[in-house]
């Protein structure tokens, strides 16, 4: 009967240990027995992860010749006693992890650390969304190593959004342009609460190094009410919390930049992370640039970022996250088309933010927590004697209690609320402010505008969420509601919201929602001298209709999502070449809330892993147009209609993984130049245009080959990437513009073929 | 501002285009710029102001042609808000000016120089119903100009700013072209070029109202343009206090350059330097 039992006890701790059960056998046949018991022995074996050192809980460790196991506590540690002092020999075989046979001579009381090494390193985690992690079924969420391993993406979690659907990839001014919306309609947030930017301004990495985020949360569309302010999507990115076993420190290197962060334990219930880049970006540009500009101060940014974590008690819990970032450049321009840039030009643009956050939960129904974002943005830029420089206090409150009132009954009830105090001097022609219609009036021909702008407004926000779920599990009814108030326009709107799922059976799940939205204008478009300060909050509504499913079996086999989406937008901001009669006189409109528009798409995300393959197709198709009084009806300036990312990774064994991504996109729009003429005051030709957005840059085609390399020592890992970017080196046009007179196009092309590495090591 | 600061990194990783260094080489038909006697005028005045104002070409190659201009003016349409450059034809507030035709011979032995001027007679009343700060720092009226010359054609225009300030701005005056920093000499490759102002005709100081009211004084910044014949400028443009290195066509003979100096409120004059 031994054999039976000894069998059970191996079945209920681990499948894959029945392989361990024929080597007992054959060890126990070839095993001598052991001698003499007179004196016992003991043995405490410490299990880590090999490179890690994370501590193996639960994990059985085998006595032989009889099999005795043993069970890992919490810290990986299991003891053997009463143990002959003659050498003895374990087996620990536990899934996913190489089999570890030892052999050792117990003295007294012995103690030994045994570090067992992950079957493949370098795995694809193929984990892409998990509905505990999100809200609302529209959601999408990037964990840390989908991103570090993204192709393309140099590790970094807001470049790996590219491959997701329904992103059309970065504006041409640094946005992020999501389903079709304008950049500016994506609003960016860190825990919640929201920065200026979450992207260097330069464009080559998010403002957090990637081993201090946890996960990206990107919401295209159809969010819920938790998040308002904006009729397109967010962007919200959420810090690690610091590890508590031990003290951890990783430092990498890559081709822009370099990077390091130390996290663990203060006390037994406290622990703390903290991690900074620095960009060694200038030497690149000074390799691409010509002997026209002259480098005052080359581009340069860095990000410092850390968190604090207090277990209070079991109930209440403090952190603390604060972060820094910045961005700089000066140059000389000696030559250029448009006299207005001749000379020197600088920008400095710095933001901090603190976000204390206290939690409460007494127990598992109920959740509370509030956190308070403070901090300050400066924005400093000069062209010659032309400057703004701004500095920006923002504070914002977010707060939210969760109770679950039974099994099948939640409600969420919340603020989320800002307030900012904005400070700037300015000297800069007028219409500079971003805004993705803006026409295209030469810098040297507008009008300057001086002017210090001091300027307090608030938005409010307060939220509901009722989740209502069927005894059996196959309905969830979300209905939801925000009430905002906008300082800045006045205005107060109540936002319904709506979200209903449908389990259809275990695979396939599909979800419906529709949902008001609306957005105060940029506080620009409103500034008296700058804007209009009569415009109104332009409006969205969104609906959408998905189906998601998951046929994998033990991570093997297909899984994907679809959505058909639709936005009404109205009452949007749009240019106006009108001008108005006030009491002081006649002045320009510059902006009025005349236009509206739509957005109308499907996504789609199909993913296959099998044994050592994984590969995933994504394509987003989608129309967005717009129409005011002044242009008709025109395609908008994100429209990208076609949008397929294809890629598979391969892993060659554990320690060698190596993928290829292709995509193929739509080009950007732009507006036809038809005619120009010559100012002869100002020395610059000023374009006659087309039709708005009427025309397209030649398609994108982009082929990219990963290959990543793991080193797994005892204490510590070394990882290597190298990324080749565009390995057809076809020239893609980012964008199309004009010669001095526009008598002739040329396209902006992207990066040429650019193998980049990077090397990180962990300890 | 990222709009800007975008624009200066185009401008940073693809600047210096081939094209406008063609443009700056003279040969083909060149409209180089429009002199007004008044680049600003009296807003106040309750009579039409008349302004005299004096093109500039240049057509070497063809050594002689007929040059026409076709001339419209009108108060400024809104170049601002995105308008474009042109009066409409059909609105009483445009009015046509006759211009006879030219021989490029006329030019001088260069082909290269003044035309005959022609007057625009500015309406009063222009600044009737604008805000206080645009009296004061004034409003555009639009000349524009359709140089014609054989197939070849060039749309341009030109601003008289009319405004209730004083002073007024005037032209700025170049006395000499300094080739090394001297006066005298013709130009040889490799030559430095700057500007010798004439004294008196420098910068302005202007004064500026903002939209509180707040009257403050500004500062012209003055550049050059340079075009030149038979060899290249290296910098096509420079500020005041800056020269530019002249490159001669290999084996070729009596190169010449003009700078036009630009005042960024409208007032130019024109050297032509051999």
């Amino acid at each position: 009967m031994f054999p039976f039992k000894f069998a059970m006890r191996l079945l209920s701790s681990s499948v894959s240990s029945i392989v361990f059960l024929a080597v007992a056998h054959a060890q126990e046949a070839t095993t001598p027995e052991t001698m003499s018991a007179a004196e016992t022995c003991s043995i405490d074996f410490q299990i880590l992860e090999k490179g890690t050192r994370t501590p193996i809980a639960d994990a059985p460790v085998y006595l032989l010749p009889d099999g005795v196991a043993q069970t890992t506590d919490s810290s990986g540690r299991v003891k053997f006693s009463d143990l002959t002092c003659q050498e003895h020999s374990w087996v620990i075989n536990i899934t996913g992890y190489v089999r570890m046979d030892i052999k050792q001579t117990p003295i007294k009381s012995s103690f030994s650390k045994i570090y067992i090494e992950k079957i493949n390193q370098a795995a694809f985690e193929t984990v892409v969304t998990d509905d505990k992690l999100k809200r609302d079924g529209s959601q999408r969420t990037l964990k840390g190593d989908q991103f570090m391993k993204a192709i393309g993406a140099r590790g970094d979690p807001i470049i790996a959004l590219e491959n997701e659907p329904g992103v059309s990839g970065f504006g041409q001014e640094g946005g992020i342009i999501l389903q079709g919306a304008d950049p500016e309609d994506t609003r960016f947030y860190v825990n919640g609460h929201e920065v200026p930017q979450i992207f260097h301004n330069l464009g080559f990495s998010s403002i957090f190094i990637p081993d201090a985020v946890d996960s990206v949360e990107l919401m295209p569309a159809g969010f819920g009410s938790e998040y308002g302010r904006t009729i397109g999507g967010n962007i919200n990115l959420i810090t690690k919390s610091p590890k508590t076993d031990r003290l951890h420190s990783m430092a990498y290197v890559d081709l822009l930049n370099a990077a390091a962060l130390v996290q663990g334990p203060i006390t037994e219930n406290q622990s703390f992370w903290i991690g900074g880049r620095y960009s060694y970006l200038g030497l690149m540009f000074n390799l691409v640039t010509s002997d026209n500009v002259t480098f005052n101060q080359v581009p340069e940014f860095y990000d410092i970022e850390g968190g604090y974590n207090w277990q209070i008690n079991d109930n209440w819990k403090f952190d603390l996250t604060g972060f820094t970032a910045r961005d700089q450049i000066r140059l000389a321009i000696k030559d250029t088309d448009d006299p207005f840039f001749k000379g020197d030009i600088g920008s400095k643009t710095k933001f901090f933010r603190f976000i204390p956050r206290v939690t409460y939960q007494p127990n598992e129904d109920t959740t509370w927590y509030t956190s308070i974002s403070g901090g300050r943005d400066y924005l400093d830029f000069d062209i010659n004697n032309q400057y703004f420089d701004a500095d920006i206090n923002q504070f914002s409150l977010r707060s939210e209690w969760k109770q679950t009132w039974t099994k099948n009954f939640t409600t969420f009830v919340g603020t989320d609320s800002q307030f900012s105090m904005f400070r700037a001097d300015a000297n800069i022609p007028s219409g500079t402010f971003p805004n993705s219609e803006d026409d295209k009036i030469p810098f040297g021909l507008r009008d300057t505008i001086q002017k210090r702008i001091s300027e307090d407004y608030y938005d409010v926000g307060f939220y509901m969420r009722t989740n209502i779920q069927t005894d059996d599990e196959k309905w969830l009814f979300s209905p939801n509601a925000r009430f905002e108030y906008f300082s800045l326009t006045q205005n107060a709107h109540v936002s319904p919201r709506l979200e209903i799922t449908r389990k259809l059976n275990p695979y396939v799940k599909v979800r419906a929602n529709a949902g008001l939205y609306y957005q105060p204008p940029q506080p620009p478009e409103l500034e008296e001298d700058f804007g209009n300060p009569n415009l109104t909050d332009p409006r969205a509504i969104h609906y959408s209709l998905g189906a998601a499913f998951d046929g994998r079996s033990a991570n093997v086999g297909f899984w994907g999502d679809t959505t058909v989406f639709y936005k009404d937008l109205d009452n949007l901001v749009s240019n106006s070449d009108a001008t108005i009669t006030t009491p002081q006189g006649i002045v320009p409109e510059r902006y009025n809330n005349s236009a509206d528009g739509y957005v109308v798409g499907s996504q789609w995300s199909l993913n296959y892993h099998f044994r050592k393959i994984y590969t995933g197709l994504v394509y987003t198709i989608l129309w967005s147009r717009k129409s005011d009084p002044l242009n008709g009806s025109y395609p908008s300036l994100s429209e990208q209609r076609h949008n397929l990312n294809m890629r598979v990774a391969y892993e060659a064994n554990k320690k060698w993984t190596f993928s290829t991504r292709a995509r193929l996109i739509s080009g950007p729009r732009f507006t036809p130049v038809i005619d120009a003429a010559y100012d002869l005051d100002n020395d610059v030709y000023y374009p006659t245009f087309g039709a708005l957005n009427s025309r397209r840059a030649p398609y994108f085609f982009q082929l990219d080959v990963r290959a990543d390399r793991k080193w797994v020592f005892e204490r510590w890992i070394m990882s290597l990437y190298v990324d080749v970017q565009n390995v057809l080196n076809r020239a893609n046009a980012f964008n199309v513009e004009y010669n001095f007179d526009y008598s002739k196009e040329k396209k902006n092309t992207g990066i040429p073929i650019l193998p980049t590495f990077g090397i990180k090591g962990e300890w | 501002m990222k709009k800007i600061l975008f624009m200066s990194m185009l401008f940073l990783l693809a600047s210096c285009e081939d094209d406008e260094n063609r443009f700056f080489q003279l040969g083909e038909f060149r409209v180089l710029a429009v002199q007004a006697d008044f680049p600003e005028i009296d807003g106040n005045s309750p009579t039409p102001i008349t302004v005299t104002l004096t093109p500039f070409v240049s057509d070497v190659k063809a050594a002689g042609r007929t040059l026409s201009i076709d001339i419209l003016a009108c108060p400024d349409p809104g170049l601002q808000l995105g308008n474009e450059p042109t009066c409409d034809e059909s609105l009483s507030t445009t009015q046509t000016i006759a211009y006879a035709n030219v021989n490029s011979s006329t030019l001088g032995a260069r082909f290269t120089g003044a035309m005959p001027s022609f007057t625009v007679d500015v309406p009063p009343g222009l600044l009737t119903g604008q805000t206080a700060q645009t009296q004061f720092n004034g409003l555009d009226y639009l000349i524009t100009m359709k140089f014609s010359a054989g197939s070849e054609s060039t749309s341009t225009y030109k601003r008289i700013t009319v405004s209730q300030r004083t002073p007024k701005n005037k032209n700025p005056r170049i006395e000499n072209v300094l080739r090394n920093g001297n006066t005298g000499g013709s130009i040889h490759n490799n030559d430095s070029l700057g500007i010798d102002l004439l004294a008196g005709f420098g910068a302005q100081t202007y004064e500026f109202r903002d939209q509180d009211g707040i009257i403050s004084e500004k500062n012209e910044e003055l550049t050059t343009s340079w075009f030149t014949y038979k060899g290249t400028t290296d910098l096509r443009r420079t500020f005041i206090n800056e020269e530019t290195v002249f490159e001669q066509t290999p084996n070729t003979n009596n190169p010449f350059v003009v700078a036009v100096l630009r005042d960024d409120r409208g007032g130019i004059d024109v050297v032509l330097r051999e």
